[in-house]
């Protein structure tokens, strides 16, 4: 029922009773001790009415919750979002009883074959969001989540969501699945692994082990996020891990228990030339980019140094955004909307050596990767048959490998012009027409060929 | 910074820390300079984004490379440096869930506190 109708209605109803009572208290005196008890009555059932009517016309038509592992300051926590309309656009109101109370929320942890388990909150839920309470972080008191497991948001009681409309909607006490499709990802990107160092001496009837582990890390960006100190533009980080696992016993030395492993993990990244957040800009570089350079090595040897193992390898990657590929990127499609990616350029150096028994093998290797890697969109939102409207793109991998050790250079040249569906999900079908030559697994001889085919991801 | 500025004010600086971010790993010029201080260009909020961090997120898969945890950590800091915490999900920017830099900027506006 709309609202303004409503008061209409009940201010109506509310006069005419009461007119009605007046009218008869001034004909029957007998009324006149309730009269005034009457028109209070009547009154406060006009205004509840009109309340509960002017609420029913504001009830949000579909409000819901989505909960969702995010990264928040180094650690996995709980972001709960408001919809309205299938839309992230709802808030919760400040006063709300209890939808900023701990006691309303429980992180129930699930595996098959196992009762339920309840993880504890640290405190109470924290409001988030510039324009009020547009999300709301739960932070688990214990690292989740596990492996194997499933995870449900429990909700005891309902919470009142308001529209950007100023309706509201009502979300039901339940379980509400927690989301963990994104998580997966910001796991391998960013979740931050638990550094350990240790000493341990260990003596039994067969005799002893040493094992030891260090491990030093620097992160400068984690720090900083840390630390909330003021950022800049480059990122360093070290990773190096050094283990020995020793049994003392020499019958036992050749057992794999007795082993010395080092790695090393070195990365500095920065984005160029340095833009100043604040003051003065004359005018922006012609060329900017953002180049990493990274080493990594992995050495293994018993504790006799005649079994050994060892990898290296230091890579510089590079992307170039510059005026041609920039200009290139919009001359096929006008006012394209895609942002693109700048070429990136990139030359990595491996070396692999193994070492058995105190004797060099042959396979080692030690070989340089050059390769460039750009793509150039050709159409968006053209009709094609099959496709319907469809978006082409070429793609040009350019590169090649160096065997210092053979002397052979392998082309890893690769263009491709693939046409797909306009929008399609990842899981769709594309048409692929691929150049490619070089030399290619496994028998390594030279090819030169034109591939037409289709493509599915799964 | 001071943290009475309008929640639209805010979400200006944070498009701009994210186009500051994004701009030298992509083909399209997501800042002007405008009477002599950076500004994001025009339509910046508008511009897709979702294709750029898959083929990213591709080439730190095949190169070992840590660009997409670059983006994402510098995002952060940069709103960190306005005062504020917040927080992205690089499995959002790869799925698509946020697929322009507006969506980005909605991301840690309704994520956002005054530290």
């Amino acid at each position: 029922m709309n609202s303004r109708l409503a008061l209409h209605l009940f201010s109506h109803l509310g006069n005419t009773t009461l007119g009605y009572l007046k009218h008869s208290a001034c004909q029957e005196e007998i009324w006149h001790p309730y009269r005034r008890r009457l028109q209070r009555i009547v009154a406060a059932i006009s205004i509840v009415l009109l309340l509960l009517a002017t609420a029913s016309s504001a009830v949000a038509a579909d409000v819901t919750i989505a909960p969702r592992f995010t990264p928040f300051e180094g650690k996995e926590i709980i972001r709960v979002r408001f919809f309205v309309d299938g839309k992230d656009v709802g808030k919760i109101q400040a006063n709300d009883p209890f939808a900023l109370k701990a006691d309303n929320y429980a992180i129930i942890e699930r595996k098959s074959g196992e009762a339920d388990r309840e993880i504890p909150l640290d405190g109470n839920p924290r409001p988030r969001g510039l324009e009020g309470i547009q999300n709301i972080f739960l932070i688990p008191k214990e690292e989740i989540p596990a492996k194997g497991k499933t995870y449900v948001l429990r909700v005891a009681h309902s919470l009142t969501i308001e529209a950007p409309d100023g309706s509201h909607g009502v979300v039901p006490p339940k379980d509400y699945k927690l989301d963990n499709t994104v998580a997966i990802f910001d796991r391998e990107i960013l979740a931050p692994e638990s550094v350990e160092s240790k000493l341990e001496l260990q003596a039994g009837s067969g005799g002893g082990a040493v094992s030891a582990r260090y491990h030093l890390r620097k992160d400068q960006v984690k720090q900083q996020l840390r630390d909330g100190v003021t950022a800049n533009d480059a990122w360093f980080h070290i990773d190096f891990t050094a283990k020995a696992d020793v049994n003392v016993t020499p019958k036992e030395k050749d057992q794999y228990f007795d082993s010395m492993v080092a790695e090393l993990d070195l990365f500095h990244a920065y984005s160029w030339p340095s833009l100043p957040s604040d003051g003065e800009v004359k005018k922006l570089p012609v060329i900017m980019g953002h180049s990493e350079f990274g080493l990594t090595g992995r050495f293994e040897t018993d504790r006799d140094f005649k079994t050994m193992d060892a990898t290296a390898g230091a890579a510089y990657s590079v992307f170039v955004k510059n005026p041609l590929t920039t200009w290139l990127h919009s001359a096929f499609v006008p006012k394209i909307k895609e942002a693109g990616v700048a070429p990136l350029f990139i030359v990595a150096y491996d070396y692999v050596s193994e070492i058995r028994q105190g004797a060099a093998t042959d396979k080692g290797s030690n070989r340089l990767r050059a390769e460039f890697s750009w793509s150039l969109p050709l159409l968006r939102e053209q009709s094609v048959p099959v496709l319907g409207s469809a978006d082409a793109d070429a793609l040009f991998e350019i590169g090649g490998i160096y065997d210092f050790d053979k002397q052979v250079v392998t082309d890893t040249t690769k263009i491709t012009l693939e046409v797909r569906q306009h929008e399609a999900s990842d899981e769709s079908w594309s048409y692929t027409l691929t150049y490619a030559q070089g030399k290619a697994t496994p028998t390594f001889e030279h090819f030169d060929a034109i591939l037409a085919g289709l493509k599915k991801n799964f | 910074m001071p943290i009475t500025d309008t929640a639209q004010v805010i979400k200006d600086k944070f498009l701009l820390i994210v186009c500051k971010v994004l701009n030298p790993f992509v083909d399209l010029q997501l800042l002007q300079v405008a009477s002599g201080h950076l500004l994001p260009v025009e339509g910046a909020a508008e511009i897709q984004i979702t294709d750029s961090f898959k083929k990213i997120h591709e080439a730190d898969k095949k190169n070992g490379t840590h660009n997409i945890a670059f983006i994402v950590n510098h995002i952060l800091l940069g709103v960190q440096d306005l005062g504020y915490s917040t927080s992205l999900s690089a499995g959002a920017l790869i799925t698509g869930d946020l697929p322009t830099l507006g969506d980005i900027v909605n991301e840690l506006a309704s994520g956002a506190a005054p530290i």
